[in-house]
């Protein structure tokens, strides 16, 4: 049963991927060079990412505050392997965002709220998995991680709210994403682009879950064997 | 048996740190005014059972109950009742002797601290230091200073991780003394690796190796028996230290 | 109440011990002095008026300083491992947070009595003093955040292998977005002076996050500290 899941994740996310790719380059018309014309394709991938990378963080708050009340470290693996493949979608948002940037403005780093947001939302994220790998203890590891995780998302709000503030003393925002108003096509485009990366996001971390259980269940038998050759 | 009458009750505890199992499935009992020993070779676990008892570390699994409280579920309970002695001696060395006995009284509520404080400076003779920082203590006064902590709240049950380790005889002589005189009220929880010189003081023994608990006294040692299981444990005679 | 004459006991050990040593004291004022030393140097080519960089000069300074304190909140209790002996006292582990947290937060604040007006005094023009009151709030929000978040983190990275090293990585990604609205309502005050009423965004801002960490400190504290 699994793997038909897993299958069919993928082929959706193919699927829905491949034909938003046509239906972005192809289908869409190329918008005026005020809404910064051709590199504002760039958008139907970046949306989706960033809800993406935020829903991931949301993953590993809950779990996190799920392992600590259950101490089950089914919780644990499920947070960090969220984190982690958020970390995945972030950095590919960074790298869309400045690239927009870059095509759209010449510049690559504006102060733009959002990078700024996003880039705090890295570090933070950066800091999870630096932590981790500073406490060899599983259960300290988990305990610590757990707290963390839920600060760490805590902070999202206050940097999406605070890096919004800049804004009213620096540049004004360069462009909002309500300024396009979607029309049929676009939301099409957005909604394809959209599914296809949602069916990737728990792909993957279906996958990493998985890997990351076998890889306990080794550890655990490695134990066993040396603790037995002792 | 009635938990209220037991002071120890230990049931099916397990610890794990990380992925390495140190201790399985330990259970016991210990009764009030008993003197438990626990033996065994290093690494055999002692140590993390004394604390788990101490409420120091959760229990992987199991639970134990300290003078009638749940060390899972009612931690706070148990310390109000348990006095702990290990080779550490918890003492602020940039306080003196009267501040470190003054702060552990207030955070254990013991009722006329100043009078208790009076009591347990004489008794291990160190009244003529109090107003003197710890730092340039002996290992031997530290040791005498910490038994005054531990007992400043009267607590009904002791624990005590190899005490004698390091000691001056003047502070053996204070320790032993002072358990002596306790024994009637007090029990007792000695983790210990000197078992010819505590045999005496000891009325149960618990051998532990590898987390697992390879004998336990019921009504009394049994000399022969646990000599024979020490020695297949600690591949010595009771005479040496276990490993 | 019990929890208040042991977190009062806690609180009273660690003034005593930091003022009997005065390790801490010093190294933070000698950091923090230095600190806008440089700041002069580093900026003085540019910048002709130094108060329209002074506020975030001030909270970086502050909030580099407070990691030195932060970081010897349980300096005692760890070299000395007397950490043992405070966990087995019967007290709630949120209790000894409130008094790690209270002192923090007066050690810090004592430093910055001494530290803004040198401050002051090297880099203002002008006077901001018909707004003190806004800006003793704004220190005082922004104590508390420094203060709240930063006690829980110092007690994790105090317990892994890297110590001192972690807090810095784990308390900064953290802080930031609390130190834009520190400095945007601080430099308000520095070069505006007029009408007060932009500072309430900012204010609100540092007032939620700090509301947000000292009770999710409080709660998870027992999750981190001991074991």
């Amino acid at each position: 049963m699994k793997k038909a899941v897993v299958w069919g994740l993928g082929a959706v996310s193919v699927v829905a991927l491949a034909v938003s790719l046509y239906w972005i380059f192809v289908v869409l018309p190329i918008v005026p060079r005020e809404q910064t014309g051709f590199s504002q394709k760039i958008f139907y991938f970046h949306m989706p990412a960033a809800i993406i990378s935020f829903v991931a963080f949301i993953v590993t708050f809950v779990a996190s505050i799920l392992f600590l009340a259950k101490k089950d470290f089914k919780y644990d693996i499920l947070a960090y392997s969220s984190a982690e493949i958020g970390l995945v979608f972030g950095v590919v948002l960074m790298i869309f965002g400045i690239t927009w940037d870059k095509l759209a403005w010449g510049v690559w780093w504006t102060w733009d709220p959002r990078l700024v947001t996003y880039l705090i939302l890295l570090f933070l994220f950066g800091a999870y998995f630096f932590l981790r790998s500073m406490v060899s203890e599983r259960m300290k590891q988990a305990r610590f991680a757990a707290v963390f995780g839920i600060i760490a998302a805590l902070d999202v709000p206050v940097s999406f709210f605070s890096t919004r503030l800049i804004k009213n003393v620096l540049h004004p925002v360069i462009f909002s994403r309500e300024g396009f108003g979607l029309d049929m096509n676009m939301t099409i485009a957005l909604l394809l682009a959209f599914a296809g990366m949602t069916a990737l996001y728990v792909l993957m971390l279906m996958l990493k879950l998985k890997v990351e259980h076998m890889m306990e269940d080794v550890h655990v038998l490695k134990d066993m064997i040396e603790s037995r050759r002792d | 048996m009635n938990q209220d009458k037991l002071a120890l009750d230990v049931q099916s505890v397990s610890k794990m740190f990380g992925r390495r199992q140190i201790l399985t499935d330990i259970s016991f009992t210990l009764r009030t005014g008993e003197f438990l020993l626990i033996v065994g070779p290093n690494g055999a676990g002692k140590t993390t059972l004394l604390k788990i008892l101490a409420t120091l570390l959760s229990p992987g699994s199991g639970d134990a109950f300290v003078s009638g409280f749940s060390v899972k579920k009612n931690p706070t309970k148990v310390r109000e009742r348990i006095g702990f002695i290990s080779h550490n001696h918890l003492l602020y060395r940039d306080l003196t002797t009267y501040e470190n006995l003054k702060f552990y009284g207030e955070m254990y509520g013991v009722k006329d601290l100043d009078a208790r404080i009076d009591e347990l400076l004489n008794m291990v003779e160190l009244n003529h230091r109090r107003y003197d920082t710890v730092r340039n203590f002996s290992r031997g006064m530290f040791q005498r200073l910490a038994i005054a902590r531990a007992l400043l709240h009267k607590p009904e049950i002791m624990f005590l991780d190899e005490p004698h380790t390091g000691l001056d005889p003047h502070a053996v002589d204070i320790l032993d003394g002072m358990m002596r005189d306790m024994s009637s009220t007090t029990t007792f929880v000695m983790v210990t690796h000197h078992i010819e010189s505590t045999l005496s003081l000891g009325t149960q023994a618990l051998i532990l190796d590898e987390g697992k608990i390879q004998y336990c006294s019921d009504t009394g040692i049994d000399l022969e028996r646990f000599r024979s299981i020490y020695g297949k444990v600690c591949g010595r005679g009771i005479e040496h230290d276990c490993d | 109440m019990t929890a208040i004459r042991q977190g009062w006991a806690i609180l009273r050990k660690d003034l005593l011990l930091e003022m009997r040593s005065k390790e801490v004291f010093t190294s933070q004022f000698l950091f923090v002095v230095m600190a806008m030393v440089i700041f002069y140097f580093a900026f003085s080519p540019n910048i002709k008026n130094l108060t329209t960089v002074g506020a975030g000069m001030l909270w970086v300074a502050i909030t580099f300083t407070s990691l030195l304190g932060l970081n010897r909140s349980f300096v005692h209790e760890k070299d000395e491992e007397c950490l043992d002996g405070l966990l087995l006292c019967p007290v709630d582990r949120a209790t000894i947070f409130a008094a790690k947290f209270i002192g923090n937060f007066f050690f810090l604040t004592t430093l910055e009595v001494i530290a803004v007006p040198i401050f002051a005094f090297f880099f203002l023009t002008g006077t901001f003093l018909p707004n003190l009151g806004w800006f003793l709030l704004i220190l005082l929000l922004g104590n508390v955040g420094i203060c709240g978040v930063g006690t829980l983190l110092a007690t994790i990275s105090m317990n892994t292998r890297a110590r001192d090293l972690l807090l810095p990585v784990l308390f900064l990604p953290v802080m930031v977005p609390v130190i834009i609205p520190m400095v945007l309502a601080t430099n308000y005050i520095f070069t505006q002076g007029e009408s007060m009423s932009e500072l309430s965004v900012w204010l609100y801002t540092m007032a939620i996050f700090d509301i947000m960490y000292v009770v999710a400190g409080y709660v998870l504290y027992d999750f981190v500290i001991g074991d």
